[in-house]
């Protein structure tokens, strides 16, 4: 396995430099997204005078940095997007991630959440990466500068997805499937509330709904999302099942997209981005 | 050298976020474990002035369900900027879902 050669070797195994630098294409296309949406959806006007979300920030955990990070908020929004650009070109690709990443965090202080905290992690990862790219697309070249940083985001893939995998299979509410059913009810409920549109496909029809809920189908949809998580890395990391395991990864991404579409498109790039890096051999032959 | 400490430490550290420490903890993910939604009906009661429906939404950041967490600091903020909060909310949980009511800015179980 080649995680445990290259920690072996020190990071001095080879890999294709075509594998990460397609894995920044990823994470740049799904941060310009996610910055791109968030203006149009009045990010820029966020932490605005009386909105909600600064009146948590004022009295939240940051509040002694509140003025600070408000004053900042404008200016970081137009620089995370400038590197987001840069990052996706491959121009100065270490110093455009650093930028992206920090732009993230400082969304995280204000809004918490995972998806943002996985695109921050890889994009922090990947710093150490000595040939992020060469030119806006993925070239190859067998190189040793590329596996300290390619080792570590897949570490942290593999992280996750086990993590998950245990939380959802240590809570009830989810593995009964109560928890699935019960927010694709509340999301319906919640359509034509939303300021910005958030759903792509029509709500669907209540007799639909009735049916699906009496069933069996949200325990099997909960319980099929465990196993997937679970196996999902280990398939990746095999070169024999790698395709195999990039098809289920891919499809259990398009349904936990379904949830959430506008929201998860960024975090569904990334996660499908970084299975290139799983397998070296696979790189070496393409 | 340094980069192989470095990540045993760092495969380290992700075990124990993952697995072993708070769900709160940076790099655990329970995304989707653990929710409480709700489905509110509030309505704000200015001094004299017929009262007026609260959508939640115009508050919260987009892609946002409402969670029975945003509720309290909710009710906080408009109470003190548009007048005293009433209604209910149909709360769905580990356990089910049950009704609570908001009067005064204030939650009523």
């Amino acid at each position: 396995m080649w995680l445990y050669d290259a920690l072996r070797s020190g990071f001095n195994l080879e890999v294709d430099a075509w594998s990460i630098q397609l894995f920044r294409l990823c994470v740049a296309t799904a941060c310009l997204f996610k910055f791109v949406v968030d203006l149009a959806q009045g990010g820029f006007v966020r932490l605005s005078r009386d909105s909600f979300t600064r009146h948590q920030l004022i009295g939240g955990r940051w509040r002694r940095q509140a003025r600070l990070l408000i004053a900042l908020h404008r200016p970081v929004h137009v620089l995370r997007l400038v590197a987001a650009v840069t990052l996706l070109a491959g121009i100065h690709p270490n110093a455009s991630a650093l930028v992206a990443a920090l732009g993230l965090v400082h969304e995280l202080i204000y809004e918490y959440r995972r998806h943002a905290v996985y695109l921050a992690a890889v994009l922090i990862l990947c710093l150490p990466a000595g040939r992020l790219a060469d030119g806006v697309l993925p070239r190859h070249h067998m190189t040793t500068e590329n596996t300290w940083s390619q080792f570590l985001v897949v570490v942290l893939t593999i992280q996750m997805y086990w993590s998950s995998a245990w939380h959802k299979a240590r809570s009830h509410q989810f593995s009964s499937g109560r928890l699935l059913a019960q927010f694709v009810r509340v999301a319906s409920l919640a359509r034509p509330q939303q300021r910005y549109p958030e759903y792509w496909y029509p709500v669907p029809p209540d007799a639909l709904v009735a049916r699906v809920y009496s069933g069996k189908f949200w325990p099997v949809i909960a319980r099929s999302v465990i196993v997937c998580e679970t196996v999902l890395p280990i398939g990746l990391i095999l070169p024999l099942s790698w395709r195999i395991a990039v098809f289920g990864g891919l499809l259990m991404h398009l349904c936990f997209t379904a949830l959430l579409p506008i929201r998860l498109i960024p975090y569904t790039l990334a996660t499908v981005g970084s299975f290139v890096l799983f397998n070296v051999s696979n790189s070496h032959g393409a | 050298m340094i980069e192989v400490l470095l990540s045993v430490s760092f495969m380290g550290f992700l075990v124990w976020a993952g697995f072993v420490a708070p769900t709160a903890t940076l790099f655990s993910w329970p995304m989707f474990s653990h929710m409480s939604l709700m489905v509110p009906e509030l309505h704000v009661r200015p001094d004299g002035r017929p009262s007026t429906k609260v959508n939640v939404y115009d508050y919260l950041t987009p892609g946002n369900i409402a969670g029975e967490d945003i509720l309290d600091p909710l009710l906080a903020y408009l109470s003190t900027r548009v007048g005293p909060v009433y209604g209910v909310a149909l709360v769905y949980d580990r356990t089910g879902a049950f009704t609570i009511r908001v009067k005064d800015s204030h939650v009523v179980v």
